[in-house]
């Protein structure tokens, strides 16, 4: 297992990473942002609707490449990678949870945990897999199909399923964003535990200040730039800074 | 990753099931048509007259053509004569024990009221199987080909008596088929139509075989040696059968018998002994050949359209699952790997359904085409394995090549379309889709403008040029449908219009999914069924053209033919000045370093002729000893009057004669016209097609007609067996070829509404919360299929046009589109019926469960 023993590592740098779409209208998503989040902590990303915030989880995690910058991840330099170069880095050093269709639905919820190791073709670690489903409270529901959990219970699969992989860093966007408040609950209390018990770096995008509340630091982007960060913040902090944010 | 691709296969059945349906029929109607097509290769072709013999010696009948160092070699169609003296030299090989002499020549009985006797078509009922006593079957039409043979060589099958004695000068013995038929015994008088006249003999006897009363598809008439030596015409086929002594050791004779015969002779033993009868009794596969093996082709054509069209379409509603596989770190490559196996696994259970469906549907297709004349009786349906297991891989085979390109361009999607709601593929191959297009223009033009696009060919090649124009179409799809929707979108009235416009215009590959196989459906089937109409028609016009001077014209009615004294009997007639007779034959003509096969006829005339073949230069009446060749022929070859051209007979005797005349109604007739005495000396089976004559003879003289030419038929019809032959196999294979492209365009076109309406369950459940009705939202449905549905019929009937307009300009210069409007209209009605059908189903089914399931996205 990975331990973060070095609390001070970086776990992702961006360095003056920009994006722009092709065919956007020339509009950046991100406009050189610049950030460093320490290994072993959970940091979440948040920021008006179009403020890049999604963008800069997908550059950060290796989905899309920026379009200028560099992006280093656990320490590699993924900003230059092509495919499948590119898939290799990720399937080693990040794991993902989104806001819904996590879960592949023709397999059960045992062969959906063990996918991403499936896929990179290393033995799967059963027994640590077995684990992180008795973390996650689902043990019982190993041969249950996606459509027959709750949303709740299907989040929490994913999350089991990026722990599973043992990720440098674990990249989630609105994990939370179509549960019900008990149920969302339940999936930041996980990333919270994973952070605290297992040393996981967690990197969420998330428009919720409930949600951010949970976080070690918030990172507040607004217009493709960072606005500002903040460490400890309760919810009701994040909140007012988000007011600031939106009417601007 | 394959247990991955079978949960999946297994999870999202409905998917998979237009590319399931579309292989598995692809699989059965490749193993149908490839079942039959190897029984045709394999199937008999003729029966075994000669299976008492050791070896038979034939002439070799084909004509080899030496060009440089290749050599290209042709059949015949007739049976080039033994060389003299063979037989005597034969005699002396050691082993030898006796040479038997056989010639095959045309001799039908006729029954008591003049109708001519066939042999049995399908091949021997059983031994004393006696059906009522002289059922008509004797009016003989269509019955297989009777050849008359020296008494001698009925000991060849063997043939044994049944009852009375061996022929003497005068008398015949026929196989017990053909008496009973005919319905005589041993001492009454039969009446024989021979090649020159209609002569009467005494039955002397009845012979059958071991096996039953007659051989299969041919009827056996047995003369004394002088009456069948009287009576065989030059170009009539001769074998000589041996014997071998007993005790000889067969090989070594016949290693000496191979080098006493010379190259230019066969010793056939086994079942190649067949190969030394008769042209005319042998059982001819190529028609069934050529049906069974384009339909393959056309299968395979429809099939590779149709399941690419629907895994490509099933990838693209699945995107945003593939961009969480990517997600999870699988690579382009595994998403490409993972769509193969799915492929594989969906190709391999269509496979094990579709096989049996073929080998039993080549059963039932047997049936029908044996039924409608198109293929001979004797094809019995035994392809084997091997082209079960060939069809399997084609389906197999189509699939996973249609999932490889499927999954080219969707392997290349960006992981981050995971997150978005409705992810989208990735651009570009939009140049690849035009420059595909552009390449498929340029090779539909060339063929188009460039191959020969008169008469037959013309069809085949007006069916490249369609299929090129069809992919065309398919790679150009979006842009097409996204034309016609721009056109016709404004006319809808209406939200519900407006809105389908739009959906129209910004999904065009949805849309073009469905259109493009309607396009398919139209542009083939309005392509195939109207060009051939036209060819017919243009040559049934042609025919009537040419004969319309006729006042009379005599055809042997269920017969091969009329003898030629039927032909001098009615020229001598007092009021007939002008009398025309055909002998149907063929010639072949070296063409580009090989032989080819053209039809030809043999023309006796008297007075100035009846016939007009429409001459642009020199004359017929002066064919003397020279040819006429159609102006078609002439332009390929090159060929003007006055020219020598070298012709082939098809005994393989090679002339060179001048051109006296060319002419331009050779359509249904041939494209060289022979003097009558040569094409009779050298044709199997010289027989008259029909006689025609300028003046009425008058009712005295036709009584004496009929008198002695029994099975004499006036009704001015110009009855040409080998024609409806054609006909009936080109309009059953048509029929299937319908059917065929309706199934898979009725697959693809349903599979494609069906997926789309269940991918859109959300826009629908969205559409119904924003306070549309069922009905409004119905209506949309139904103006989005009109749309899609006109699209593909303009597309369809714009390749007709211009393949039929190309084809019908290319025969007489006129530009046709419709040819029939009934058969036109019929089927743009059905084609777009069938669209319409196939999009208000699942439309329907969806929004029945979308009004309970609210506002839940896809899936």
């Amino acid at each position: 297992m990975y331990l973060a023993s070095d609390s001070a590592a970086a776990a992702v740098e961006l360095e003056d990473v920009s994006k722009t779409y092709p065919g956007g209208g020339g509009t950046p998503a991100l406009r050189g942002v610049s950030a460093r989040l320490s290994a072993g902590t959970f940091s979440a990303v948040m920021g008006p609707s179009g403020s890049g915030k999604s963008t800069l989880l997908n550059c950060a995690a290796g989905l899309e490449r920026p379009s200028a910058g560099r992006v280093r991840l656990a320490g590699e330099d993924i900003g230059a990678l092509r495919e499948p170069a590119l898939t290799r880095a990720r399937r080693r050093r990040a794991g993902f949870v989104f806001q819904s269709f996590n879960l592949v639905p023709a397999l059960s919820v045992w062969q959906n945990v063990l996918l991403p190791q499936r896929l990179a073709g290393v033995r799967p670690d059963r027994r640590w897999a077995d684990e992180v489903l008795a973390r996650v409270g689902l043990s019982g529901r190993r041969n249950a199909r996606p459509d027959q959990l709750s949303g709740g219970q299907q989040q929490r699969v994913a999350v089991a399923r990026a722990l599973a992989g043992r990720p440098q860093v674990l990249f989630a966007d609105e994990p939370t964003g179509a549960l019900d408040l008990s149920a969302g609950h339940e999936v930041l209390a996980l990333l919270r535990e994973a952070v605290d018990e297992l040393g996981q770096t967690v990197v969420m995008v998330t428009h919720d200040p409930a949600a951010a509340a949970w976080a070690d630091q918030v990172l507040f982007l607004a217009d493709g730039r960072v606005h500002s960060s903040l460490q400890d913040v309760s919810a009701a902090e994040v909140a007012a800074v988000m007011t600031e944010l939106s009417a601007r | 990753m394959i247990r991955l691709a079978l949960a999946t296969v297994r999870h999202r059945w409905w998917s998979f099931a237009g590319t399931f349906a579309g292989t598995a029929l692809a699989v059965a109607l490749i193993a149908a048509c490839g079942t039959l097509l190897f029984s045709a290769l394999s199937s008999p072709a003729g029966s075994d007259r000669y299976a008492a013999a050791d070896a038979v010696v034939s002439a070799r009948r084909q004509v080899s053509v030496h060009d440089g160092d290749k050599t290209k070699s042709r059949p015949l169609s007739g049976a080039p004569a033994l060389p003299s003296g063979l037989a005597d030299r034969l005699a002396t090989v050691p082993g030898v024990a006796r040479v038997t002499k056989d010639v095959a020549f045309h001799a039908q009985p006729l029954t008591a009221g003049g109708d001519p006797v066939g042999g049995d078509p399908a091949g021997g009922d059983p031994v004393g199987g006696d059906r009522a006593g002289g059922d008509p079957v004797g009016g003989g039409t269509g019955g297989a080909p009777v050849m008359g043979h020296p008494w001698t060589s009925a000991s060849l099958t063997p043939f044994r008596l049944l009852s009375g004695h061996a022929p003497r000068d005068g008398e015949v013995v026929l196989d017990a088929g053909l008496a009973r038929r005919a319905g005589v015994h041993p001492g009454d008088r039969v009446r024989m139509a021979l090649s020159q006249e209609v002569t009467s003999f005494r039955l002397a006897g009845i012979v059958a075989t071991a096996q039953g009363p007659q051989l299969p598809s041919q009827g056996a008439v047995f003369f004394s040696a002088s009456d069948a030596g009287r009576l065989a015409q030059p170009g009539d086929a001769t074998a000589l059968a041996l014997h071998f002594s007993e005790g000889a050791d067969g090989d070594e004779v016949l290693d000496d018998v191979r080098s006493a015969a010379g190259a230019d002779v066969r010793v056939l033993t086994g079942e190649e002994r067949v190969q030394a009868d008769a042209p005319t009794a042998l059982v001819s596969y190529t028609g069934a050949v050529g049906v069974f093996g384009s339909m393959a082709g056309i299968t395979v054509f429809a099939a590779l359209f149709v399941i690419a069209g629907t895994i490509a379409f099933a990838a693209r509603q699945r995107l945003r699952e593939l961009a969480l596989l990517r997600t999870l770190g699988a690579t382009p490559h595994q998403v490409r790997r993972l769509m193969g196996l799915e492929a594989w696994a969906v190709g391999v259970v269509a496979a094990v359904v579709g096989t049996p469906l073929g080998l039993w549907s080549a059963h039932w297709m047997r049936d029908r085409f044996v039924a409608t004349g198109a293929v001979p009786a004797s094809l019995h349906t035994h392809g084997g394995m091997v082209p079960l297991l060939l069809a399997a891989g084609t389906g197999v085979g189509v699939a996973r090549l249609a999932a490889y390109f499927a999954a080219r361009r969707v392997a290349r999607i960006a992981p981050a379309e995971a997150m978005r709601e409705s992810a989208a593929a990735p651009a570009g191959g939009r140049a690849w889709r035009l420059l595909t297009g552009a390449v498929l223009v340029a090779g539909a033009a060339a063929v188009l403008v460039f191959t020969p696009m008169r008469g037959g060919i013309g069809v085949g090649m007006g069916f490249i040029g369609c299929a090129l124009l069809i992919c065309a179409a398919a790679a150009l799809g979006p842009w097409l449908v996204r034309a016609v929707g721009a056109v016709l979108g404004g006319l809808l009235p209406g939200a519900a219009g407006r809105l389908a416009a739009a959906n129209t215009r910004r999904f065009p590959l949805r849309a073009a999914g469905a259109a493009m196989p309607l396009a398919l459906l139209f542009a083939l089937n309005a392509t195939m069924l109207l060009n051939s109409t036209l060819l017919g028609d243009l040559t049934a016009q042609t025919g009537r053209a040419r004969v319309a001077a006729a006042r009379e014209t005599l055809t042997a009615a269920g017969g091969p033919g009329l003898p030629l004294g039927a032909y001098e009997e009615a020229a001598r007639t007092p009021r007939v000045r002008d009398a025309d007779a055909t002998l149907p034959s063929e010639v072949m003509v070296r063409e580009g370093g090989r032989p080819q096969h053209y039809p030809a006829q043999g023309l006796y005339r008297t007075g100035g002729g009846v016939l007009d073949l429409k001459v642009t230069r020199g004359a017929l009446n002066g064919l003397g000893e020279g040819v006429a060749v159609s102006t078609d022929l002439a332009g390929t070859q090159h060929w003007r009057v006055g020219d020598t051209v070298g012709l082939w007979l098809p005994d393989g005797t090679r002339v060179s004669r001048p051109v006296v005349a060319l002419y331009a109604r050779s359509a249904g007739f041939g494209d060289v016209v022979l003097p009558g005495p040569l094409a009779a000396a050298h044709t199997p089976r010289p027989l008259l097609s029909a006689v025609y004559l300028g003046q009425d003879p008058g009712p005295a003289a036709m009584k004496t007609l009929r008198a002695r030419f029994p099975h004499l038929s006036a009704d001015g019809g110009t009855a040409d067996g080998r024609r409806d032959a054609e006909d009936a196999s080109q309009q059953a294979a048509l029929r299937l070829l319908t059917g065929i492209s309706v199934v898979f365009t009725a697959v693809a076109v349903l599979n494609t509404f069906a997926m789309a309406a269940l991918g859109r369950r959300g826009e629908y459940a969205a559409l119904r919360l924003l306070g549309a009705t069922a009905r409004q939202v119905r209506a949309m449905a139904a103006r989005e299929a009109a749309l899609t549905t006109t699209a593909g019929l303009a597309v369809g009937a714009g390749i007709a046009a211009v393949v039929v307009g190309t084809f019908s300009s290319a025969q007489d210069g006129r530009w046709r589109i419709i040819v029939d409007p009934l058969w036109y209209t019929g089927l743009l009605a059905g084609t777009g019926l069938l669209g319409l059908a196939a999009a208000a189903l699942p439309t329907r089914l969806v929004l029945r469960t979308a009004a309970a399931g609210g506002g839940r996205s896809e899936r």
